[in-house]
């Protein structure tokens, strides 16, 4: 026989997983700590679906917390009410875990590197370690014609090392978790108290011998009067955003300023528009390590930036030059000197405007920078801009795309590289190009240069300081002085930008091309010409600001790369409630239903809340120490029932034997109210089947001996498991019912009887048709019927409980009547009716 | 053929225990099935005549049921009234089956193939060998259509078979004298039902040295409606009785070994236990299927004993 083999297999098997076997109590405690995880992991669960706020990252960090917590709590409850088994569940749910936490939360181990790198010809550095400004740096070394200042980085290594050695890091967290970034007091606020921390604590021994080693190595081998450069390059893993000028540069630093400006440069991660910026781009702060460049200072005669294309469309190059430090010109204090240059053929300078010279920075010798009188009258020669261009070209070709080049020309008159970037917002507008002028409508400005193309309509808003800005409306055509870098956090909520000074190669303006924001700059009188309130119509192509709506721009010339600042806290949500919420794993009965199946973390509490109360159902077993601290119900109704309080199940004073109003237990109450019935009869011979009976005895002839062993009864104060042996069949009970509505439930299982197998299917009928009237979800195959009813409240859990009470007395010998499916359905259909002892059925004739 | 002329060597002793804890360990794995292979397994390994393994067995029994018994009435499950009026038939079925027993004793031999075969053995063997035969059909017959219905390959879409024909309502039967069981919660009830239980039952454990439980049980439950804890504690009393008349009567005729009844009582008490504690773990309908099987095996048994004693 086939399966004889089967059975051999599955009863070794079983045996071999029964590691070993838990007491029931201890079970019990674990069952019911799995039972309140459950509950906070579903009330969690639903309170995250919910939520309309999302708050800071902690709120989001905490939800994780509250989630994953009870799961692993129930994960680590059922290995202890196993003994053991479920060893493959910890694994699966721990997998979960670090996915999640790691990949959704970020929340990334610590690596270890170097504190300090140094390029070296032919091998680049890493731009997660270094950051992308360096490791693009590091790209150019040995390439011919590209000269890059000597420099050394602090890896992100270092940068961690510092945040976590001087407990910045937890502070952030802690900043981070609280603040809700929606609210831009909150940034501000943020801001301020993250550089004060940052300025304040000590940069760590290590990394500062490091740093001034590596300093120490840099200045040997130079031989300059000038100190170094101490700039950003911090890590993004978009690489897609410029964080164009959000960082500081500390120029010209001498040994003792070192560990002063390495602070400043981190601190600068930490400046409003800075994290504003990183916000508006979904970056949360984890997302953004902080290496710094240290370069050698050099001593320009002239410094600018280079594009070696314009961003506008037209392929001549641009350069804009400054004459001393580029510092003006990046932050758009100054209007540069500006060149347009043709770069195909042979290159030749097709077009110049002239600067305002206004500001020019040097280095002094030792540290620090002094601002000198302009004097010349052109920042670069014509030949010179044109060896920038040529610069910028041979760039552009090296890294393969169109680059935003800053560059120095040194006094020796050597042209340097010092950064080459991604030229942002490139050859994605063209659409709406150089339009014409718009009749009918009042012109308020002509002649702006373009920083960043499009066309917007909004009303007029005067920027004078930082102060306020939270209060920026929507479209919003904001009018600066200069397009400094600051603006770059509150840039995606505005519709255009008009400054009085800038330069379309600076910081803003690139920040304004990555948001799609229409930027004019240079416009002279903007402050006067545009009043405060008024509705405009900003065409950045065309330099032009309308008074009033102009539909056919704004028809014509929709804003071609908006991308909308995006909430990376709620997008961080998203994506944890996608990998926690779903339930895959429904069916309990399916081959799937086990540990390797579960995707999510609502799978694997589903998994472990099913199996800890099939555990608790299938406790059967009594150790012998249990057995001695059973106590026996007295109580008016033949049936010998033996309890173990598990914990307010009894009262404290009950001894050996227990009465019944020592029982505390609330479904066992219910149980026992239901099974003393007075309708229900006890005793007497409900029918006789002479076939049946033969059945009976052969049946007790093996197997059967535990018929007529005392029931017993696991209970504590709102948890009922009744074992009972009423007659020749199992049936047991197994309850929750207390105040948590998700945990309620109310469970059955009766199989077997004495009658041959077609009346105890009959009975089975019988007990489906009941069970189901009273609303359980009932499984009935041959002779076994299993009946829940779960997740009610606690009065229509003890209802049912009361009435499975009656069912099990009224049902214990009706297997030997059952002599059709009509006659358990007319049974069906007097039990249901009230009558438990089947008075109609007995007057019945026959 | 008494105990004075079957002396127990003692080298057989261990011998005899360690078969104790085995047919103990089938009993306690088996339930009350175990029983029903001890004595003819007595007489086909140890040799010991039918006579005294019915009387030790029952010896054997005796002590097991009392410790039993002694455990129930501290807890007030038995249902004296009842327990007493059954005694009566009870004792009078085992003095018939001993009588039974002893006639065959006494009543020499044939012969088969010109050999002499005990009448007693003869006899004994056969109606234990239907017994088995019957219990283990019954068995296996029951086990296989629980498995098959369990594995949902029964027909259960053959719900309305015909009702059993033979509905016996002794219930209704109201010969006199009808007596009132109160612990039972039985208001009436003729005594003659107990009555023929009872001496059901004791004729069994007098011929056969069977405790009868496997009947007396459902009777008690079924047919007078006992509640099941009544009937349980009831039963044991009754088993303690039967098989303490049914060492009595036994001694007197000379059929109880003492020193066989220790051997099997140590056996038995061990054994039990071990085997008790397997069964939860199989499941009921491979519990009867293995036993069914077990039957066969020791109906074969004691046909190859016949046998040989017939052909050799």
């Amino acid at each position: 026989m086939g399966s004889l083999g089967d059975w051999l297999k599955e009863y070794v098997g079983k045996r071999r997983s029964r590691r070993r076997s838990v007491p029931v109590a201890e079970r019990f405690i674990q069952f019911r700590s799995i039972g309140a995880a459950n509950n906070s992991f579903l009330e969690n669960l639903a309170h995250l679906q919910e939520r309309g706020e999302v708050g800071g990252m902690r709120a989001v960090v905490s939800a994780y917390e509250g989630l994953a917590g009870p799961v692993g709590a129930m994960v680590k409850g059922l290995v202890a009410m196993t003994g053991g088994r479920y060893e493959s569940l910890v694994q699966r749910f721990e997998d979960l875990d670090r996915v999640l936490s790691q990949e959704v939360l970020k929340a990334r181990p610590i690596e270890f590197g170097p504190l300090v790198m140094w390029p070296s010809p032919g091998t680049t550095l890493h731009p997660e370690e270094v950051g992308p400004k360096a490791a693009r740096l590091s790209q150019l070394l040995g390439v011919d014609g590209v000269q890059v200042p000597p420099f050394f980085v602090v890896t992100v290594y270092g940068y961690r090392a510092f945040v976590e050695a001087s407990g910045l890091q937890d502070l952030i967290n802690e900043l981070i978790w609280d603040s809700d970034f929606s609210r831009s007091e909150a940034i501000e606020v943020f801001a301020h108290e993250v550089r004060e921390a940052v300025l304040a604590s000590e940069v760590p021994p290590l990394l500062a011998a490091a740093l001034e080693e590596a300093h120490g190595r840099l200045t040997e081998q130079l031989d300059s009067p000038w100190g170094v450069a101490v700039r950003s390059s911090a890590v993004v893993e978009d690489s897609e955003s410029s964080f164009a000028g959000q960082f500081e540069s500390i120029l010209n630093v001498d040994r003792a300023g070192l560990l002063e400006a390495y602070k400043q440069v981190i601190a600068s991660k930490y400046r409003p528009a800075a994290v504003q910026y990183a916000l508006a781009r979904g970056f949360l702060d984890q997302d953004v390590g902080m290496p710094v460049l240290v370069m050698a200072m050099l001593q320009p005669a002239a410094s600018g930036v280079a594009y070696s294309r314009d961003p506008e469309g037209s392929p001549a190059a641009i350069v804009t030059a400054v004459p001393g430090l580029a510092q003006p010109l990046v932050e758009g204090k100054v209007t540069p000197d500006r060149f347009t240059v043709e770069a195909r053929g042979v290159p030749a300078v097709v077009g110049a405007t002239r600067g305002d010279g206004s500001l020019v920075l040097r280095c002094e010798v030792g540290h620090g920078l002094v601002e000198v009188p302009a004097g010349a009258p052109w920042a670069l020669a014509t030949r010179q801009a044109v060896e920038v261009a040529r610069l910028a070209r041979s760039l552009e070709q090296h890294f393969g795309t169109p680059q935003d080049v800053e560059w120095v020309l040194d006094e020796q008159g050597t042209l340097w590289v010092v950064q080459s970037r991604p030229l942002a917002g490139t050859g994605l507008e063209g659409a709406a190009r150089d339009m014409p002028e718009v009749e009918g409508y009042p012109v308020l400005v002509r002649g702006g240069q373009r920083a960043a193309g499009g066309v917007a309509c909004g009303k007029v808003v005067h920027w004078v300081s930082p102060q306020g800005r939270a209060l920026l409306p929507e479209d919003t055509v904001l009018v600066v002085p200069t397009t400094s870098p600051a603006l770059a956090g509150a840039l995606p909520r505005l519709a255009a930008v008009v400054a009085v000074a800038g330069s379309p190669t600076g910081h803003m303006a690139t920040v304004a091309r990555e948001f799609g924001v229409p930027c004019l700059v240079g416009v002279t009188d903007a402050f006067t010409l545009l009043p405060e309130g008024e509705e405009v119509t900003v065409d950045a192509h065309g330099g032009r600001v309308y008074l009033g709506r102009v539909r056919e721009l704004l028809d014509r010339a929709p804003r071609t790369m908006t991308r909308a600042a995006r909430d990376p806290v709620r997008e961080v949500l998203a994506r944890l409630v996608e990998r926690v919420a779903p339930l895959t794993l429904t069916d309990p009965d399916s081959p799937d239903f086990r540990p390797e199946a579960c995707r999510t973390l609502h799978d694997v509490a589903r998994f472990v809340h099913q199996r800890a109360m099939m555990e608790m159902f299938a406790a059967d077993t009594l150790s012998a120490r249990e057995r001695r601290q059973l106590h026996r119900l007295t109580w008016s109704r033949p049936m010998d029932l033996r309890l173990l309080d598990l914990g307010g199940g009894l009262t404290a004073n009950a001894g050996k034997v227990a009465s019944l109003d020592q029982v505390l237990s609330v479904p066992l109450l219910a149980l026992l109210r239901g099974m003393a019935d007075e309708r229900l009869s006890w005793s007497g011979p409900v029918g006789f089947d002479l076939k049946g009976f033969m059945s009976v005895v052969v049946r007790s002839a093996a197997d059967d001996q535990r018929f007529g062993e005392p029931s017993f009864a696991l209970c504590a104060r709102d948890y009922v498991h009744l074992s009972s042996r009423l007659a020749y069949h199992f049936a047991t009970v197994d309850s929750v019912c207390g105040k948590l509505v998700n945990e309620n439930y109310a469970r059955l299982l009766f199989h077997g009887g004495a009658a041959i197998a077609q009346r105890r299917e009959w009975r089975a009928r019988f007990l489906a048709r009941v069970l189901h009237h009273c609303g359980f979800n009932v499984s009935h195959v041959s002779d076994r019927v299993e009946a829940v009813l779960a997740k009610r409240p606690a009065a229509i859990i003890e209802e049912a409980l009361v009435m499975l009470g009656r069912l099990m007395v009224a049902a214990r010998h009706l297997d030997m009547v059952m002599e059709s499916a009509a006659t358990a359905d007319a049974f069906a259909r007097s039990f249901v009716s009230g009558d438990y002892g089947f008075e109609m059925m007995r007057r019945r004739p026959g | 053929m008494s105990v004075a002329d079957f002396p127990i060597s003692v080298e057989s002793f261990p011998w005899l225990v360690l078969f104790g804890l085995v047919v103990g360990g089938l009993g306690g794995f088996f339930g009350v099935g175990g029983g029903f292979l001890m004595v003819p397994m007595l007489n086909v390994v140890f040799g010991i005549p039918y006579n005294i393994a019915v009387g030790s067995d029952l010896g054997q029994m005796c002590g097991m049921s009392t410790a039993a018994t002694v455990r129930h009435m501290r807890f007030g499950n038995i249902d004296f009234k009842l327990g007493a009026l059954m005694i009566a038939g009870t004792a009078l079925g085992v003095e018939a089956g001993a009588t039974i027993l002893e006639i065959l004793k006494h009543s020499g031999e044939v012969v088969i193939n010109g050999r002499p075969v005990s009448l007693m053995t003869l006899v004994m063997s056969l109606v234990y060998a239907a017994l088995l035969i019957f219990l283990g059909t019954a068995m296996i017959r029951e086990s296989r259509s629980t498995l098959k219905r369990v594995a949902g390959k029964g027909d259960l879409a053959v719900a309305e078979a015909p009702a059993s024909p033979v509905v016996l309502r002794l219930r209704t039967l109201k010969l006199w004298p009808m007596v009132t069981l109160p612990a039972s919660g039985i208001a009436s009830i003729s005594l003659w039902v107990i009555l023929i239980i009872g001496f059901l039952t004791g004729f069994l454990s007098g011929m056969l040295g069977v405790g009868g439980g496997f009947i007396r049980m459902p009777a008690l439950v079924y047919i007078l409606g006992c509640p099941t804890v009544v009937a349980v504690g009831t039963d044991l009393f009754e088993i303690m009785f039967s098989s303490g008349y049914g060492v009595f009567t036994h001694a007197l005729k000379g059929n109880v070994h003492l020193v066989l009844v220790l051997a099997l009582l140590v056996g038995t008490t061990v054994g039990a236990q071990i085997g008790a504690s397997y069964t939860r773990k199989a499941g009921g309908p491979w519990v009867r299927f293995g036993f069914g099987c077990l039957a066969f095996l020791g109906v074969i048994m004691v046909a190859v004993k016949l046998y040989l004693q017939v052909v050799r």
